[in-house]
């Protein structure tokens, strides 16, 4: 998986590039919006983190021409402009994501995983071990058990399922199934968690529902938890 | 923020009310002065047609030793006769002692004058006029004189009916103040529409402005194109505006600013600490990484701390110790400092300076400001270059020029306007590892306002840029302490070519 980095601070490109390749992933650093778009027409990238103040010209221009062409990588948005609008604009305008600066890495890990799994096609039955999901009716079995859940706990949990093995961060999840900024309100993510696995997990010797520190939760088969996190 | 009505109704109530009031007294005191003028003329008139009967009387009438009267007359004549009749119906004659010699019927009713009024009007040589009642309320007007006979000197009185012209003195004033309460309230109607027609277009305005809020500053009411007073305060309040929404937006600009700035070496320093607890392997990475984290949070607290000088300063809490100071001095006290910058970069610094120059000044400001325009001057220029300080007096106006140029690469004229704004830098120079705060010039810019002085910033591309800053000679006095931040507005200004 190719990565450009597109990023006028030195250190900040620095970290991310060191930070990205350790996760398993080749990066190459673009410094203005010029090179990025020259990289971009030369070599075929899976994913595109792009700042927002560049020096030549602004984000949302290099944006716009990338979506242009005709091979689509998503586009992870990271500005330090933080306001709603810009926000906004930048997710009108075709980008995948938007962090703002300052991140924590793994946040941005987290959503580069999932960007990076998005296009794949997204079956309506999804299956963990003895755990079902039917996205269609809406149904849930595990080990033969009918599982009732309350609207919000499917959505988690399909989340989760969706991106098995991949950490996923309260404000992703937040983001994700709330469809909204819910910016400093993410406990009511653990809340959620605290009643899905009193009805997924809590009954069955096999726990699916992990904590991941520092970042959120994560949904896996237990003998998984050892490997490598598949990029 | 809306105005609610009843202040307009009020006042509206006001001005019909004060109009209406002036009106009122307006038209009573011209009824009182109509009145005294009508009685004045009334009176003359009457005066003159007892002086017309004195006269008749003359020739009429001869007095004996006694003062007895005979009318002298042909009684065949009827006009004649007519007008002595006329004379002798209100009369009277008295000797120079006092004593009535004779009367007539009516003059008896109404009381003879006393014997002081006679001597004085036989005293005088003018005739004097006087009003006297008789028991029926009816006044009369008594001409009092003297006639001269072979006999004496005798005082003679006639007197007319006034009391029909007082009727008609009280008529008019009956019809007239009789109709004043009428006309008055007539008056507040109008006074009353009138205020409306003078009061609609403010309230017009003024809920005009009262759309103008802090989310749409860009809003302006319209002038009415009438250039009266209301369209000058439209005007005054528009200009009000713009400066308002200048304001705002530099605010605006500036915590966008702020929080790009802090945000930025944040994400660095958040990013290298995470990325070497991942991947770092052995003890010597992390400690690289937490020195290069050290280093960032340094610059930040540098950053908020000049942040937070800036405010003070330009929020005019800064206090300024002025004091007498020699500029030549402290040039050559900060370059000496700077040397070793300088020549680190292969760059040489001179001074053209004279043996002393004072100016007023605070020492901590004028030492800061000379450290950021010499250190960019070193920033700026390549290796082999130089940064001259120069410091002159100019006598007529009298002034301290500073000037401090360099032969380094010069700045586009595109970004000279901006370059006195808080975070602008020239894009591209220097190299991010030597980069500024971006808050130098602005705090010099600040700095030189403060001490009402002015600057200017001359640059070619490839052949340097000079800085030059003017600061007034000391008075006499003013050696204390003051504060300048709340002379902003009227304080010296830096111009951009």
């Amino acid at each position: 998986m190719r990565i450009l980095v597109v990023e006028d601070e030195k250190r900040i490109a620095d970290f991310l590039g060191r930070g990205l390749e350790s996760a398993g992933y080749s990066v190459d650093i673009a410094p203005d919006g010029q090179s990025a778009l020259d990289m971009v027409h030369a070599a075929d990238y899976d994913l595109i983190t792009l700042d927002m103040m560049l020096p030549d010209m602004d984000g949302l221009k290099v944006l716009e021409k990338i979506r242009n062409r005709k091979t689509n990588p998503p586009v992870l948005i990271l500005s330090a402009r933080g306001a709603v609008e810009d926000r906004v604009k930048g997710l009108e305008l075709g980008a995948d994501d938007y962090l703002t600066k300052p991140f924590a890495f793994v946040e941005l890990l987290a959503r580069v995983r999932v960007l990076l799994r998005r296009g794949q096609p997204t079956p309506e039955k999804l299956t963990v071990g003895d755990l079902s999901l039917d996205c269609i009716r809406r149904k849930v079995v595990r080990a033969g058990d009918n599982i009732d859940l309350a609207p919000k706990e499917f959505s988690i949990l399909e989340y989760l399922m969706r991106n098995k093995g991949r950490p996923l961060s309260r404000t992703m999840i937040v983001e994700h199934v709330w469809d909204m900024d819910y910016d400093g309100l993410t406990n009511i993510v653990d809340v959620y968690i605290r009643h899905l696995r009193s009805k997924v997990d809590d009954q069955y010797p096999a726990k699916m529902i992990h904590t991941v520190r520092g970042v959120g939760y994560m949904l896996e088969l237990p003998e998984m938890r050892n490997d490598k996190p598949n990029p | 923020m809306k105005f609610s009505g009843h202040i307009f109704k009020g006042l509206r109530f006001r001005l019909a009310l004060s109009y209406t009031l002036f009106f009122a007294i307006l038209l009573a005191g011209f009824g009182f002065v109509l009145r005294g003028m009508l009685r004045g003329v009334i009176e003359t008139t009457v005066q003159g047609l007892l002086d017309e009967e004195w006269a008749a009387c003359k020739g009429f009438l001869r007095l004996d030793g006694n003062g007895k009267p005979q009318w002298v007359y042909d009684p065949n004549d009827k006009e004649e006769a007519a007008i002595v009749e006329r004379l002798r119906l209100i009369y009277m004659i008295a000797d120079e002692k006092g004593e009535v010699v004779e009367s007539s019927e009516v003059y008896r009713e109404m009381g003879f004058q006393s014997p002081a009024v006679i001597a004085r009007v036989l005293g005088e040589s003018k005739p004097s006029y006087a009003f006297q009642k008789n028991g029926r309320d009816q006044v009369f007007l008594v001409r009092q004189g003297t006639l001269s006979e072979p006999g004496g000197r005798f005082f003679v009185a006639l007197g007319r009916n006034f009391t029909p012209s007082l009727q008609v003195i009280n008529e008019f004033s009956n019809a007239y103040f009789g109709a004043l309460p009428l006309v008055t309230l007539t008056a507040a109607f109008l006074g009353w529409m009138l205020a409306r027609r003078a009061i609609e277009p403010l309230k017009e305005v003024a809920g005009q402005m009262a759309q103008v809020t802090g989310s749409n500053l860009s809003l302006r009411v319209p002038p009415r194109g009438s250039r009266d007073e209301l369209d000058h305060m439209i005007e005054s309040y528009n200009r009000m505006v713009e400066r308002l929404e200048k304001s705002f937006q530099q605010i605006r600009q500036f915590s966008t600013d702020v929080s790009h700035e802090l945000r930025t070496p944040i994400t660095v320093v958040r990013g290298q600490l995470e990325v070497a607890m991942m991947t770092a392997k052995g003890e010597g990475e992390l400690r690289e990484a937490i020195e290069a984290a050290l280093v960032d949070i340094d610059r930040l607290s540098q950053l908020v701390r000049a942040l937070l000088n800036l405010a003070k300063a330009e929020g005019g809490q800064l206090e300024l110790q002025v004091q007498p100071l020699d500029l030549a001095a402290l040039v050559r006290e900060v370059v000496g400092e700077l040397e070793i910058a300088a020549v680190d970069r292969g760059v040489e610094l001179r001074m053209t300076l004279p043996r002393t120059s004072i100016i007023e000044g605070d020492r901590i400001q004028i030492e800061r400001l000379l450290y950021n325009l010499i250190d960019n001057g070193i920033k700026y220029t390549r290796e082999g270059g130089y940064v001259e300080v120069l410091v002159a007096q100019q006598i007529e106006p009298a002034k301290i020029l500073l000037e401090i140029r360099d032969n380094g690469e010069g700045i586009p004229a595109e970004h000279l306007p901006h370059l006195f704004d808080r975070f602008y830098r020239v894009p591209g120079k220097p190299a991010a590892a030597q980069r500024g705060l971006g808050l130098g010039l602005s705090f010099v810019a600040w700095i030189v306002k403060a001490h009402q002085g002015e600057i200017q910033v001359k640059s070619e591309v490839g052949r340097g840029t000079a800085f030059e800053v003017v600061f007034p000679l000391p008075s006499t006095e003013a050696t204390t302490p003051r504060e300048y931040g709340n002379q902003r507005e009227t304080a010296g200004r830096h111009t951009n070519p």
